[in-house]
């Protein structure tokens, strides 16, 4: 005990939310931000908080559902595409680069569940350059299926946003040591 | 151990910022006020994309560039062509850097620097090159297809080996790192994480090169480099493979090997 008082706080309570030491005097956890002395209500606004975050982090979750679904549909219209111009006119070339580009994508759609702001931002990428590319060689490809573009890079775009905002209430969620249910 | 670790936080003590209430460095929320310590989310941050808004412009403005040179008769051909459009690039990624400096030259620091990785790096990226190599000659493409710019340009120069090795070899080993694993990488590395920078500067660095098949070596390659620079947070090893790997496709097309 005597080498107690060497220490300006005493640590000898633990939060009833993450079990981090504090002492007497604190008003809230430095861990996870719990009211240690608060009233019953504030006490509950901390749970209203937690619930909160982890209904934000789900309706995100949900939101990135939809470019999965555009990813998918980028590697089927792209396989069609190469298969037409494979069989049709004979243009083998092209048939082999749209293969792989669809296969890219699908790759791309797998990743999604486990990083999807990784997976939608390099699948925008990729796409941009693809259309950037085709525009330099025929400046009239820009505008063919110009809304169905505009359709996927708005998707796409909002998906790098729902993504960000899942992982950033997953962080928050973290911090406050609440249970996190992977979907 | 309780005992211990009161003695050892309480030696910094700091002021909470809202409340001026004591924390210590290890504390995530204050203890007094409850607020956030190191806050990066209150609900009113920056918009995801504005915070891209710097690899956007970068990727987007060489995207064009290069498209421009490879795809329309804008550039001079031959060297001039090469030398003007390398000139605007070196430039984009000056302004970059210098706008990231602060960044980006701790990356060039040597602390840690393993002499072992560096040679592993120096290894890997010779038995890459003549790998490549062989795959690009058996399926009929120029082995510089995926360096941009070919040694045929410098056969008039006074010194062709010479200026190949600088531009081909120097050149991207410098600009393109502190582009791709530099300013792109913590970019992307900010706002998500070290997994999602690796992939996504992995891909476009292998895209930006606007050539297809070199997409199935290029795009490990630039994993490979984005890996390191990830794992021991310095330029050099993607520096110095970047080099070797470039310069050895040179000296390949010189000597007519493979």
């Amino acid at each position: 005990m005597e080498e107690m008082s060497s220490a300006p706080v005493d640590q000898t309570l633990s939060c009833e939310n993450c079990g981090n030491l504090h002492s007497a005097a604190q008003k809230f956890c430095s861990k996870c931000s719990f009211p240690i002395n608060g009233t019953e209500e504030e006490k509950i606004q901390f749970k209203n908080k937690i619930r909160g975050h982890q209904f934000l982090k789900e309706e995100a979750e949900k939101e990135l559902k939809k470019p999965r679904v555009i990813i998918l549909v980028l590697a089927g219209v792209v396989l069609l595409s190469g298969l037409y111009q494979g069989f049709a006119n004979d243009d083998f070339a092209t048939m082999i680069v749209n293969l792989c580009m669809s296969l890219l994508y699908l790759i791309l759609a797998a990743w999604c569940s486990k990083n999807p702001f990784g997976a939608i931002l390099t699948a925008l990428l990729v796409y941009i350059t693809v259309n950037v590319i085709n525009a330099f060689v025929d400046p009239l490809s820009l505008f063919q299926g110009i809304i169905l573009k505009i359709i996927f890079i708005g998707a796409l775009v909002k998906g790098i946003r729902s993504a960000r905002d899942a992982q950033e209430h997953l962080v928050q969620l973290q911090k406050m040591n609440a249970s996190v249910e992977n979907n | 151990m309780l005992l211990l670790k009161t003695t050892e936080t309480s030696e910094e003590i700091r002021a909470c910022p809202y409340c001026d209430g004591t924390v210590r460095p290890t504390d995530t929320f204050c203890g007094h006020c409850g607020k956030e310590l190191k806050n990066d989310f209150d609900g009113t941050r920056e918009d995801v994309i504005s915070q891209l808004t710097p690899a956007l412009l970068y990727y987007g403005m060489t995207l064009i560039l290069l498209a421009t040179f490879k795809f329309t008769s804008v550039f001079p051909s031959g060297l001039e062509g090469m030398i003007g459009v390398t000139i605007i690039d070196v430039l984009i990624v000056i302004a970059f850097w210098a706008r990231n400096i602060r960044e980006i030259n701790p990356l060039f620091s040597f602390a840690g620097f393993d002499l072992r990785v560096a040679g592993l790096t120096v290894l890997f990226a010779i038995v890459g090159s003549v790998v490549v190599s062989v795959v690009a000659n058996w399926i009929n493409l120029s082995i510089q297809d995926d360096v941009f710019y070919d040694t045929y340009l410098f056969q008039d120069t006074r010194n062709p080996f010479l200026f190949s090795v600088i531009f081909i070899a120097v050149q991207p080993a410098i600009f393109e790192e502190v582009a791709f694993r530099g300013f792109l990488f913590n970019n992307v590395a900010r706002l998500s994480n070290g997994e999602s920078a690796i992939f996504i500067t992995g891909f476009i660095f292998g895209l930006i090169h606007l050539q297809f098949i070199s997409l199935f070596w290029l795009v490990p390659i630039g994993l490979a480099f984005a890996f390191l620079r990830n794992k021991y947070n310095t330029l050099w090893y993607g520096v110095i493979g970047h080099f070797t790997y470039n310069f050895c496709i040179t000296l390949f097309e010189f000597k007519g090997w493979f």
